[in-house]
């Protein structure tokens, strides 16, 4: 009973007072962070990489280094940007790892390699085969571009996080950022200009 | 074309709804216009609605599983000394290359200034430059190396007129290699800095 209006009132607050709980040894508040965070990064991770195993290995090595050094965070960032640099950071560490091992090659990949979880929809079976073959081409091509365009339309665009949290984040100014994206932007819908004349948005 | 260079820049923030009335006008003006950066504007428009449609990747449903096992195999490496002792290893390894490398650095100073020659710019320390007390620095020396005095060999004489007079400390930066003397004395000073 006490247990469960423990984890109500841990529920309600901020992530900086979580972790502000948490480096005062409640683990509790530790798990609720994990809870918030895991999807995101590991949407934002996925998206950076192109495969689901390394994501999880990132996200859980970011969620480790949460862990380790939680008396590193202070509130003079928001808790989001912080771990978000952490996972980026790593995610480009894994990233030059793999270009020094040439083992990645997004497009050797095949749907069957692909175990990540998709969401039900309520879409007929064809159109969401067409939705997921659409999917990896976006997602292919998403992977194509440098890794500094590739994260900062990932985190404007489908993280959908603020230019100014983006600055934080990456560690350079709001003007490089916006600028980051829409060469990003420029060079995505150039290389998708078919699917993007065909495809019409959900509403 | 130039112009659509030139607005090019700014359909992000067009699409985005982040301008000012005046630019905003003026890109609206271009667009009606001109259909190529009409078609890109709409392309750029669908893709951030497509982008923000993705598909959203979730964790597998065991991820808190293997992120509980995985600190709890950590608590326990730490807590066994082995463990905790591998976990420094990088650190003393880092403190031991810093080490070494001040020490050999020193060294090797040391065996390049056993002539007594100045090795770069030579001042004096808060002392007029009679004094026979220089001071001999190079780039290459981390602050914590120790500082080395050398006897300089050359009179005032042969220093440059404007160079005369007291120096200080704060002077070194300011020395300018050209005005140091030339000859067989002073020929290592380009292996350092000049």
């Amino acid at each position: 009973m006490e247990d469960n209006s423990k984890k109500k009132n841990l529920e309600q607050l901020s992530d900086e007072d979580l972790i502000e709980h948490f480096q005062q040894g409640d683990t509790g508040a530790y798990e609720l962070i994990v809870r918030r965070y895991k999807n995101q990064l590991s949407n934002f991770v996925f998206r950076f990489l192109g495969t689901q195993e390394d994501a999880e290995d990132v996200v859980q090595e970011t969620f480790l280094r949460v862990f380790r050094n939680r008396f590193a965070y202070t509130r003079v960032a928001k808790f989001s940007t912080w771990i978000y640099t952490i996972a980026g950071n790593l995610a480009r560490t894994e990233l030059r790892r793999r270009k020094r091992r040439r083992l990645f090659s997004i497009s050797s990949l095949g749907l069957e390699d692909r175990d990540y979880e998709i969401a039900d929809d309520d879409l007929n079976p064809e159109a969401q085969a067409n939705s997921t073959l659409q999917e990896e081409i976006i997602q292919r091509e998403i992977g194509k571009l440098s890794p500094k365009f590739r994260e900062v339309i990932i985190l404007r665009d489908v993280q959908e996080l603020s230019y100014e949290e983006i600055s934080k984040i990456i560690r350079v100014p709001i003007g490089t950022v916006k600028s980051r994206v829409n060469r990003a932007r420029l060079r995505l819908q150039n290389r998708l200009k078919i699917l993007l004349e065909k495809r019409k948005p959900k509403p | 074309m130039n112009t659509c260079k030139r607005f090019s820049p700014s359909f992000s923030d067009f699409v985005e709804n982040d301008m000012l009335s005046e630019q905003r006008l003026a890109l609206e003006e271009h667009l009606s216009v001109c259909s190529g950066c009409q078609t890109t504007v709409a392309r750029l428009q669908n893709l951030r609605d497509t982008l923000n449609q993705l598909t959203q990747v979730q964790a597998a449903p065991d991820f808190e599983a293997i992120l509980r096992a995985r600190i709890r195999r950590e608590g326990k490496r730490a807590a066994t000394p082995v463990f905790a002792l591998r976990s420094m290893m990088p650190r003393l390894a880092m403190a031991a290359l810093a080490g070494t490398l001040i020490f050999v650095s020193a060294s090797f100073l040391l065996r390049q200034n056993s002539g007594n020659a100045p090795v770069a710019a030579v001042f004096s320390i808060d002392q007029p430059l009679q004094s026979p007390f220089y001071r001999t620095v190079s780039p290459a020396i981390p602050l914590t190396a120790p500082i080395f005095y050398t006897l300089d060999k050359f009179s005032p004489k042969q220093w440059p007129a404007n160079r005369k007079g007291k120096f200080s400390a704060s002077d070194s930066l300011s020395v300018d290699p050209r005005d140091l003397p030339r000859g067989p004395q002073n020929s290592r000073a380009s292996l350092f800095s000049l």
